[in-house]
């Protein structure tokens, strides 16, 4: 029973259609990009379960990758396969897993963000690429400001959270990923408290390749008439919402996930070249001191040339002109990132002997046909 | 008669009469970040005014002396091309078979409309329409002449002394006109005589002060032209980093304190060789062009000489012309051979494959040298890679079966490539620099050679399948043959799916060593995973038997329109698929190859398919 499930499972067939869906999935999603971004069309059709078009559910990338996955486990689990004559064939399709497993790992347990460090400045904190998060800052400590940040999984409507005042409650009415704000002709009326009052935001559903922030508007209770109401919180907004409760200032933010990371980097210079006589950029390199419990360790960080520390690296993704130069680093920490390179290596020797035995095979069979 | 011009004629052809233009070419110009020959520079520009890299009855170095010597834009060569006749009319150009005109001409058709060609110059080119972006292109080819010509003007000899007073306190001669940087030495004292016109009303003027007013005149006219620091000849003193300096033009120098030491030999040398060629005096020419070469050799290391000569060198020996010559030869040799003597003229074409294979490789590495970097970074060395490996696994696969159809495959994807090279090399220099990321990485160079293989390949294996199905249609009966060369589309599929494969995951590889992520579902990623997945697909189809070598074939077919999606149609995606991307030369032509790859497919599938019912019915 087990013998013939898994000879089923195993069956190239599986993956020849499976492989087909994929290039259908991989046209459509490349096409989409134009209208609904990269990352939207990646999360619609490459990073998805299931996708919707139109009423009809159809597989989406993961699945597929799934389906693929237990079609090469299933062909490797079979004894068949474990034959010397097969061996190319079978080295080639363990890089193939390797490199699935690799995917895997990096698609559930690796984060991208962003770090920004102004000349002579030192930083720790990392700005996540994607996910968003709700800050409540209490500005009103003399020395200090104190910070409750609730993550993306809680921005969805009808979740609450409680803000750093006993009673007092926000509830997510809604959170838009991109959106656009524009000033009301009118001020809106109660319950709109705050900045709500005079601008609105609207979602944007089609962002194409324009990056867009995001925007909730949550609804405060339990903190008296003059302050419960909704307020709209807008990504990066200039003067956010401050609410004054009980002798406390509280900020209301939202922005992008930020992580502290366990060191800290200092930007001693950053430098631009030029190829000579032109504009164009032929290197940038931030110098960065690298501040690690109570050490200092000077470090390039170059296009090309990342620097590698505790599971994280950094490279040179971009800048900020002006005095003084900002630099931004690209932090990325991925368990999986060894993978492509072992999975490569090992497909390229696997495909290497496949076609050695292949070669071998065929001159066999030529030199039979040339004997009478 | 006769017999003087057979003379004059003889005298052209002695080996010094043309001198000086053959040393102009090899003196090296930073230009666009990149150090390279005058030859370089001239046949750049050329390419772009013209479409043709040297213009009619003369070399490209001639042309240079011409324009450099007819500052005012005078020169007579007509070298501006039109491609649309809808643009000469817009410019009220006069008609003309070959649309070519010269820099007057342009200048004064351009002139009334230079508001609104401006105008046109700052939209961004998507919003212009296809005349639009010509006229531009036009418009922006004669500003860019017009610098060129008036780079060297403070080095000619267009000024004329008349007041012998004048004359005696600067020490220059009243008999012979001057250049600007000879005089500017004297501008103190010239600014003295000025001062005593004072207020003085125009009648009362002496004539000693007119021809004092006119010279300044003239020096002002000159001064116009002080922003065309195009032509930058002078390197920096000391050759440390003779790369990363940035190299000076006269106007950079004339009248400062720079004109001294190596700036000062070499504008020397150059104010001598162009008031020589204005003179038509040859050997005072060649003499300076000796000198200049001799001051600045001195000043470059010899590693980088020796590379500025290679690509004097390659630009004088059309290796991929002469390349392509051999591929069309060996595929006229083999078609021949279908018809007499097929030995013989199989292994002449073998021969002349392989004779292209050798100059295309030459090629390549004349260019690795020169630029000093790995051969594949831009779409036009990616055209010419995959070229070379198309005719090179052509030869190998002949090699291997000797049936001439290695041949046919390497010949024509081999003579193609080059052609679509040649029309990508119009763009300008095809040896530009890079953007910093694209910059000297071992990851990125692994990663593109290994995916422009995989494209040669599939290519190659796409050919085959083409192969096939021809046979098929035509030849059923053919079993045998037609075994071995399905039997071959396999083999050469798995070799494209080993070097698109592994190609692929290097990109990724350079992805994460660059920017920290391997993959990002970005255009271009996703057009090389396409191919593999199509390979894959194909493969694991064939294994299975869901794919009949004749359906197989059919898939080899629509391969090559997945790679030539993958490696133009991408980059389309990115400008948009709007009007002007669509009416661009790259978008036609490649919606053509697909047009033409797909009725292939489905016009021969279908006649193979009919002859196997036939077949089966008797």
């Amino acid at each position: 029973m087990l013998k013939r499930a898994l000879a089923f499972l195993s069956r190239a067939e599986i993956f020849t259609f499976a492989c087909a869906w994929l290039i259908v999935l991989l046209i459509i999603g490349t096409l989409a990009q134009r209208s609904i971004g990269l990352y939207g069309a990646q999360e619609k059709y490459f990073s998805s379960w299931i996708t919707m078009v139109g009423v009809l559910p159809l597989p989406g990338g993961r699945l597929t990758m799934l389906v693929v996955f237990v079609n090469l486990l299933a062909y490797l689990a079979q004894p068949s396969a474990w034959n010397l004559r097969r061996a190319g064939l079978l080295v080639a399709h363990a890089g193939a897993l390797l490199l699935l497993i690799g995917g895997m790992l990096t698609a559930y347990f690796s984060n991208e963000g962003n770090m920004m460090i102004a000349e002579g400045e030192a930083s720790r904190i990392v700005a996540d690429d994607r996910a968003k998060e709700v800050a409540f800052i209490d500005t009103s400590p003399a020395d200090h400001d104190s910070v409750l940040a609730y993550s993306q999984q809680w921005l969805e409507p009808g979740r609450q959270m409680k803000l750093p005042i006993e009673g007092v409650t926000a509830e997510v009415l809604h959170f838009y990923p991109q959106a656009q704000a524009f000033r009301r002709d009118n001020p809106a009326p109660d319950p709109w408290r705050g900045l709500g009052r005079i601008a609105r935001a609207e979602p944007v559903l089609h962002p194409g390749d324009d990056e867009f922030g995001s925007a909730a508007v949550l609804r405060i209770a339990g903190a008296g008439q003059e302050i419960d109401g909704q307020y709209l919180l807008v990504e990066n907004a200039r003067q956010p919402d401050v609410i004054t409760i009980g002798g406390k200032a509280i900020r209301l933010e939202l922005r992008r996930e930020q992580r502290i990371l366990p060191f800290s980097l200092e930007l001693i210079d950053f430098e631009k070249k030029v190829h000579p006589g032109t504009r164009m950029a032929s290197a940038y390199s931030s110098t960065v001191n690298l501040l690690d419990s109570g050490t200092s360790r000077r470090v390039v960080i170059s296009m090309n040339e990342p620097l590698r520390h505790k599971g994280y690296t950094f490279y040179q993704s971009s800048y900020i002109e002006g005095t003084p130069e900002i630099t931004v680093l690209a932090v990325v920490k991925n368990y999986g990132r060894l993978f492509p390179y072992i999975s490569s290596l090992v497909m390229c020797f696997g495909l290497l002997i496949h076609l050695a035995q292949m070669l071998a095979r065929s001159r066999a069979a030529a030199r039979k046909e040339a004997m009478p | 008669m006769k017999k003087t011009s057979w003379l004059l004629i003889l005298l052209a052809l002695l080996p010094g009469a043309a001198l000086a233009q053959e040393i102009i070419g090899e003196l090296p110009v930073q230009h666009q970040g990149r150090i390279k020959p005058l030859d370089t520079f001239a046949r750049v520009h050329l390419l772009a005014f013209s479409g043709k890299r040297s213009p009619k009855g003369a070399t490209p170095e001639q042309w240079l002396l011409d324009v450099l010597t007819h500052p005012d834009g005078s020169s007579p060569m007509r070298v501006f091309k039109i491609r649309s006749p809808e643009v000469v009319i817009a410019l009220g150009l006069p008609e003309r078979e070959d649309r070519l005109y010269s820099y007057s001409e342009m200048v004064e058709a351009i002139g009334p409309q230079e508001g609104s060609l401006r105008e046109l110059l700052q939209r961004e080119e998507e919003e212009r329409t296809y005349v639009e972006n010509q006229l531009v292109e036009a418009y922006r080819n004669v500003l860019r002449y017009q610098e060129i010509s008036r780079s060297a003007s403070c080095l000619l000899p267009l000024l004329k002394i008349e007041d012998p007073e004048l004359a005696r306190e600067t020490g220059l001669p009243t008999d012979q006109l001057i250049s600007y940087r000879t005089l500017v030495r004297h501008f103190g004292v010239i600014r003295g005589h000025l001062d005593t016109l004072g207020h003085l009303p125009q009648d009362q003027w002496s004539d000693a002060q007119k021809a004092l007013v006119r010279l300044v005149n003239a020096v002002n006219r000159i001064q116009e032209d002080r922003f065309a620091h195009i032509l930058s000849i002078i390197p920096p003193e000391s050759s440390e980093d003779i790369d990363a300096t940035k190299w000076l033009s006269p106007w950079e120098v004339v009248g400062t304190a720079q004109d001294t030491g190596l700036a000062a030999k070499i504008l020397d040398g150059w104010e001598t060789l162009l008031a020589a060629r204005r003179n038509d005096d040859q050997a005072s020419e060649n003499e300076a062009a000796i000198e200049v070469r001799a001051a600045i050799r001195g000043a470059l290391p010899d590693s980088r000489l020796e590379r500025i000569d290679l690509e004097n060198w390659y630009n004088r020996m059309d290796l991929f012309y002469k390349s392509v010559a051999f591929y069309i030869l060996a595929f006229l040799l083999l078609a021949t051979s279908w018809m007499i003597a097929p030995r013989l003229l199989r292994n002449t074409a073998l021969i002349s494959l392989g004779l292209g294979v050798a100059l295309h490789i030459a090629g390549l590495i004349c260019r690795m040298i020169i630029m000093g970097r790995a051969p594949v970074s831009t779409l036009y060395e990616s055209v010419v890679f995959v070229g070379m490996v198309a005719a090179l696994t052509g030869a190998v696969v002949e090699l291997m079966r000797r049936d001439g159809y290695g041949i046919l495959l390497g010949s024509i994807a081999g003579a193609v490539l080059h052609f679509v090279g040649f029309g990508k090399s119009a763009d300008g220099d095809t040896m530009g620099m890079l953007v910093a990321v694209l910059n000297s990485n071992f990851w990125l160079a692994t990663h593109v050679v290994t995916i422009t293989i995989g494209y040669g390949c599939s290519l190659v294996a796409g050919l085959a399948g083409h192969l096939y199905l021809i046979l098929r249609a035509f030849r059923p009966q053919a079993k045998a043959r037609l075994d071995v060369l399905s039997r071959n589309m396999g083999g050469l599929t798995v070799v494209a799916l080993f070097f698109t494969l592994f190609g692929t995951i290097l990109g990724g590889i350079w992805a994460d060593q660059s920017w920290g992520r391997f993959w990002g579902w970005d255009p271009k990623e996703n057009g090389a995973l396409l191919i593999v997945m199509w390979q894959l697909m194909l493969l694991h189809g064939r294994h299975t038997a869901l794919f009949r070598p004749r359906g197989f074939a059919f898939g080899l077919v629509i391969n090559n329109i997945i790679v030539a999606l993958a490696w133009f149609g991408v980059n389309l995606l990115n400008i948009g698929l709007h009007t002007y991307g669509f009416a661009g030369n790259v978008a036609t032509n490649l919606a053509i190859f697909c047009l033409v790859e797909l009725l292939f497919g489905v016009l021969f599938y279908g006649l193979a398919y009919r002859r196997g019912q036939q077949e089966a019915r008797a």
